[in-house]
């Protein structure tokens, strides 16, 4: 006979039994996931919802979010739901292997409402890569600096020729003023001579009376004579030293077009300063960037040092020889949905985990990460973690092929700028890491680039400079950037190499160039405007005055003469003589 | 519904307390020492409890029993440790091990783990005489226990109305 009563306690219990177990697995499994990943990772884990049970083969989760070491108003990781199934064989050979699973509305990096406790977690060290080309650094901004400075320097009062010319018309105006006072005090004299010849003729009884004036005059007009003589020498030497200094003139002209034809631009600039100092940041955040995930990927995968076996302390767990095993925890394919955000634009991604474990040796395959964007920014990255080896690998392959940047305006000077105008920008990247040596490469290409250089100079050169070189970037539409990493994880170094700066280098370099031939020509052609100006001057200058000169010696020599004759005829008339 | 409630608390209360026979209180106290000492991550203590809730063992011994093997478990270790060792190094036994370790179910006993594994040994090897020996002293201290014991409520309740009866010689 069946005891109920025994059979319907023990019944009841077993219910009670597995009641328990069934509804208590979610909240131990939520308590072992958490406080194992928080152990392995060093993040905090929030589960909002667990629903596991031995009875099913599937796990579903709710909101789940790992906070952000060292930050806690930030969420590392966070998805709104998922869904895990498990291989029930493996799980009867007491293997947790997850054969497909689903984690949705995945989002990187989101802001908390609530701030994480964090505060026993140590802050990753933020990435701080160390440019090689720094030695190079401010020679971009002292070349430019050099350019613009030479954009507005005044040339004009420099030359020689101007400054000759001036003191040469001076002097001349001097000597010709010296040679007109003479004549004007000879013609003065003549004017009296014959005034006194003209009373004589009048009245030629007043000669007596007038004969020491007469004696005067006459003696006077020996010495106009004499003047007119020196003036017409003095004209003659005149001529022959301004033939002199019109050589000279042009020898001074040649000289200052000698000056002008060694003016030469300070420096040429440099390709690859000018890449730096237009680039080199915003280059830098990227690089920085994208060693700051493969830094995430080495401090957050689990080492084979800090598998979940070093947990348990009692015994020692015999591995029997010849027996491949699985891992104890491996994820075989798990597909992720969610939002991301890359330069501050966010996009909706797809992916897949595959191959992640505790035990990674023991897989001996390493864990890959694949995700790629599904919205309107192309974005691909692979990922892998490679933990079976002696040497820790890990690797990232990333490519964003068009990523519409925002308008942008360098600073290249204090008073000149380049403005970029909206681009599409593609992003590739290689990085490795093994052991601790960094090894890859990101490289950016820009295409559909605009650009206008802005300047606050002064001065008709630099406008000029402004122009042409806006022109010359209107055909550079294209140019691309790369870094070369090397180095350490802690001390990441990278070289920067760009065909941005070369090119504007050509641009700067060029039309630098075209305005100083042009500059040169403008100072050319305005000595040599000055120079004939001058020299025609001179010539100007020598031919009035020795036309009034001359004809003043023509006209007063000939007179002096006839005066001189007059006074003699008139002496001779009245009888009289000089003593 | 409070009277059903009180009926299964009493219920539960004799399922606890269960037989008590001086065999099956003896029985009780021996599975709760394998119970006791295997770590509790290894199936084999689960199995153990089963086979208590499925036999009429006295629960509450063996309940007793296990709490206090487990705390003495955490001392024997290191001897557990050694003969569990031992037994796995046995190349005669390797090709079994190995049988056994790619069975499904099997793995979740971890008896490839030393210390569950010389637990075990040690509990099995103990049982027997933990049985005579409990049954003896069973048998010799029981009665003046039980008077002494039937002082507290709780011993009262537990015992139920039926078994006081008989203890105070008068019918229910």
């Amino acid at each position: 006979m069946i005891k109920w009563k025994y059979v319907m306690v023990r019944l009841a219990i077993l219910v009670l039994f597995l009641t328990t177990i069934h509804y208590g697995s979610g909240p131990v499994l939520s308590w072992a996931l958490t406080s194992t990943t928080e152990w392995l990772t060093g993040s905090k884990l929030e589960i909002d919802q667990l629903k596991a049970s031995p009875f099913q083969t599937h796990l579903t989760v709710g909101r789940v979010a790992l906070t952000s070491p060292g930050n806690p108003m930030e969420n590392l990781l966070e998805f709104s739901n998922g869904y895990l199934r498990l291989d029930r064989n493996a799980l009867f050979r007491k293997k947790v292997i997850i054969t497909e699973g689903r984690l949705n509305e995945i989002r990187l990096g989101a802001t908390r409402q609530v701030p994480s406790e964090v505060g026993e977690i140590p802050a990753p060290k933020p990435v701080e890569s160390r440019l090689l080309n720094d030695r190079l650094e401010g020679m971009g901004e002292k070349i430019v600096g050099g350019m613009t400075s030479f954009l507005t320097k005044r040339f004009d009062e420099n030359f020689e020729t101007v400054r000759f010319s001036k003191e040469m018309m001076d002097r001349w105006r001097g000597e010709y003023q010296v040679l007109m006072g003479q004549a004007k005090k000879a013609e003065q004299r003549v004017r009296e001579i014959r005034n006194l010849s003209l009373a004589l003729r009048e009245n030629p009884l007043n000669t007596l009376r007038d004969l020491p004036r007469i004696e005067q005059a006459v003696r006077d007009s020996q010495t106009i004579k004499v003047d007119l003589n020196q003036i017409k020498q003095a004209l003659r030497r005149h001529r022959v030293q301004m033939a002199k200094d019109r050589g000279e003139i042009v020898s001074t002209k040649n000289r200052d077009l000698q000056r002008i034809r060694e003016i030469q631009v300070s420096g040429k600039l440099n390709g690859q300063t000018l890449s730096q100092l237009m680039v080199g940041k915003i280059h830098g955040r990227r690089v920085d960037q994208a060693i700051g995930w493969i830094r995430w990927l080495r401090t957050h995968f689990p080492h084979p040092e800090k598998s979940l076996e070093t947990l348990r302390d009692r015994g020692q767990t015999i591995r029997f020889p010849g027996i491949i095993e699985e891992p104890d925890f491996l994820v075989r394919n798990l597909s992720l949905g969610g939002y991301a955000e890359i330069d501050e634009r966010s996009f909706e991604f797809t992916g897949a985990l595959v191959g992640l474990t505790t035990q990674p040796r023991r897989y001996g395959k390493p864990t890959y990460l694949h995700l790629q964007s599904t919205g309107d920014i192309g974005f691909n990255l692979k990922g892998m973690v490679d933990r079976t080896g002696d040497i820790n690998r890990d690797r990232i392959i990333f490519h964003i092929p068009a990523l519409q940047i925002a308008e942008q305006t360098v600073d290249v000077d204090q008073r000149v700028g380049l403005r970029i105008g909206k681009t599409r920008l593609e992003i590739r990247g290689r990085i490795e890491l093994a052991g601790e040596q960094l090894t890859g490469k990101v490289t950016t290409v820009q295409t559909g680039v605009s650009m206008e250089m802005l300047s606050a100079l002064d001065g008709r050169m630099a406008s000029d400079f402004i122009g042409t070189v806006n022109g010359e970037l209107a055909s550079l539409r294209k140019f691309e950037t790369t870094a070369h990493l090397s180095g350490s994880l802690d001390r990441p170094s990278w070289k920067l190499s760009s065909d941005l700066g070369p090119q504007l280098a050509e641009v700067f370099n060029g039309t630098l160039a075209e305005v100083y031939a042009s500059k040169k020509n403008l100072l050319r052609s305005k000595l040599n405007h000055q120079t004939e100006e001058v020299i025609s001057e001179l010539g100007n200058l020598l031919q009035a005055k020795e036309t009034l000169l001359v004809e003043f010696l023509q006209t007063h020599g000939q007179e002096v003469l006839q005066l001189n004759e007059r006074i003699g005829a008139l002496m001779e008339r009245t009888g009289l003589r000089f003593r | 519904m409070f009277l059903f409630l009180y009926r299964m608390f009493r219920l539960l209360l004799a399922a606890i307390r269960g037989s008590d026979s001086p065999q099956q209180i003896a029985f009780g106290v021996a599975l709760g020492l394998v119970i006791g000492l295997i770590p509790k991550d290894s199936l084999f203590a689960y199995l153990f409890c089963l086979f208590v809730f499925a036999t009429s063992v006295n629960l509450l011994a063996a309940s007793l029993s296990t709490l206090f093997f487990s705390w003495l478990g955490s001392f024997l270790d290191p001897i557990s440790h050694q003969i569990g060792l031992f037994v796995l190094s046995l190349e005669s036994l390797e090709s079994t091990w190995i049988w056994l370790y790619q069975q499904p179910i099997i793995p979740w006993t971890r008896f490839n783990n030393t210390v569950v594994l010389g637990s075990l040994v040690v509990g099995l090897i103990l049982l027997f005489p933990v049985y005579l020996s409990a049954k003896i002293i069973y048998l010799k201290c029981a009665p003046g226990v039980s008077r002494w014991l039937i002082r507290f409520w709780i011993y009262r309740q537990l015992l139920g109305r039926r078994k006081m009866a008989e203890f105070v010689g008068v019918e229910p």
